[in-house]
């Protein structure tokens, strides 16, 4: 293949070949550690090369670990750190005109082969459909930013989870007794500090960043990672996270990042049945209010996020949340200067089918 | 505009969702959203069964407290949007219903309000982030210092 030359899924499947070599020289090298999983209801084996790697890849999902899978096809993923294993990944074998948005590396065909790469790290992730394999690697476990701790493999999980009917979406969710409510929007929407208050009040956790969506009669939404993350500015607000931060040496580069995975283990959940769509946005000058939004407005707070950070996502994504958007009622939640005691309450009270309590029409 | 003209979608990269009085159009291609709503949520279904200018302003005409000619106007106008943003292309293909169901004429009549396409730019955004435009010697990806965490 010339250096101008987008590489094919074959080429992708044979660098994938030479990169499991390397895999397993590291893992020749370095104790490898296997967790059972449950990802959104399907069966997941991470297998860490490395001790540096293991709690990047397996804190932020430590809540998801079983000793009885789900029935059903299973995802190994390969996970290793160059840099602990002493190990080199083999050259890529594709131009950087590869690289697309969202990190994709672009084949020229769609034979069931995903690749998809971020600068910081840098991090490379790859998916083979056919044999449900997959393989995260990090040049150097240490360069990883707290973002990308706090949602590992996220884009092989997206790519997995798809095939499988469930979407991967950007939003937050929380919920009380087995319901849920899913907050999406924009970044700086206010997702984040919504589901870190609704914990702070004793609420269900899901995520405040990424969840996943299983359509059907009763849709469910799948909680994915037991993190959150927060501006450093709102910490004040938010006094039951002190002692939690777990990165605050790069408060300059990051936001604060929490893991759930042992204070509030409790209330972190795996899976609840959605009940509502929330579009938050801030509006501190006045009371938190509800007010009822169009499913039209509740499909583009959704997708287009969505859409926009996940590799390979497109019209499929789109179809799919449009018909969750259809399914429940979505509201417009204006995050006001009362939203510490507001913001939970109202989502407490949707999460319960209370679809009426607090709602400006 | 010739009110005899008629649209298609401009390509299969444009995608959309209809709900009750709202549509939902993405251009998968640049990223950008848009939205109509009401008489823009019926043009837009209207186009989609083949009707020209002329032939949708009747059809909202059963519909809306306005008149063929205003109505008109107004579809035109919209029309124009929609190609000006690549959304849709005129055609000179024999009208056929494509994926979309006419009016319901049993449906109340209504005020009019003429239609405004509204844009968003969150993924388009997103989209034109291109972090990756540098590798190194090893032909990895090099992140800038501003990379967006």
């Amino acid at each position: 293949m010339s250096n101008l030359e987008l590489p094919s899924s074959t080429d992708l499947r044979a660098y994938f070949a030479e990169a499991m070599d390397a895999f397993f020289r590291a893992a020749a090298r370095t104790p490898v550690v296997t967790r059972d999983l449950a990802v959104a209801g399907t069966a997941v084996r991470l297998h860490v090369a490395g001790a540096a790697m293991l709690p990047a890849a397996t804190r932020a999902l430590s809540h998801l670990e079983t000793t009885t899978p789900p029935d059903g096809p299973r995802l190994d993923v390969y996970a290793w750190d160059g840099a602990s294993a002493g190990v080199a990944m083999p050259r890529p074998t594709w131009p950087i005109d590869a690289y697309r948005e969202r990190g994709e590396i672009q084949t020229i065909d769609d034979a069931g082969f995903r690749a998809a790469a971020t600068a910081a790290g840098p991090i490379l992730e790859l998916w083979d459909r056919e044999t449900h394999r997959a393989m995260v690697w990090v040049r150097d476990d240490a360069a990883l930013r707290w973002y990308d701790r706090s949602a590992p493999c996220l884009r092989i999980f997206s790519w997995w989870l798809s095939d499988r009917g469930r979407q991967m979406v950007h939003g937050a969710a929380v919920g009380i007794d087995g319901r849920a409510v899913l907050l999406a929007g924009r970044g700086g929407s206010g997702k984040s500090n919504a589901a870190m208050g609704s914990l702070g009040a004793g609420l269900d956790y899901l995520g405040d960043d990424y969840a996943v969506i299983e359509p059907g009669d009763e849709p469910t939404v799948h909680g994915l990672y037991n993190t959150g993350k927060v501006h450093a500015r709102d910490l004040p607000r938010l006094p039951f996270l002190d002692g939690l931060v777990a990165n605050a040496s790069r408060f300059d580069t990051d936001k604060a990042m929490f893991f759930f995975d042992d204070r509030f283990r409790s209330q972190v959940r795996a899976k609840a049945a959605l009940r509502a769509v929330v579009l938050p946005e801030l509006d501190l000058r006045q009371p938190t209010r509800l007010r009822r939004a169009s499913p039209g407005a509740a499909l583009r707070a959704l997708s287009m996020t969505t859409i926009g950070q996940l590799p390979h996502a497109g019209g499929e994504v789109f179809r799919r949340l449009a018909t969750v958007a259809r399914q429940r009622p979505a509201f417009h939640l204006h995050v006001g200067h009362d939203a510490v005691v507001r913001v939970p309450l109202l989502l407490r009270r949707l999460a319960a089918g209370d679809m009426d309590a607090g709602v400006d029409d | 505009m010739d009110r005899s003209v008629r649209f298609r979608p401009a390509t299969a990269r444009v995608i959309h969702e209809m709900f009750d009085d709202e549509v939902v159009i993405v251009d998968l291609d640049t990223g950008r959203y848009f939205c109509v709503q009401e008489a823009g949520a019926d043009i837009w279904r209207l186009m989609l069964t083949g009707q020209s200018v002329a032939e949708m302003a009747a059809s909202l005409a059963a519909r809306y407290d306005a008149s063929e000619d205003a109505l008109a106007d107004a579809t035109a106008r919209l029309c124009d949007e929609l190609v000006r943003e690549r959304l849709v292309a005129a055609t000179t293909d024999t009208p056929a219903a494509r994926d979309a169901a006419p009016l319901n004429a049993a449906d109340p009549r209504r005020p009019f309000t003429p239609p405004a396409l509204q844009v968003y730019t969150d993924m388009q955004d997103l989209l034109l982030l291109d972090p990756i435009h540098e590798v190194d010697a090893t032909g990895w990806p090099v992140a800038k210092a501003d990379d967006p965490a």
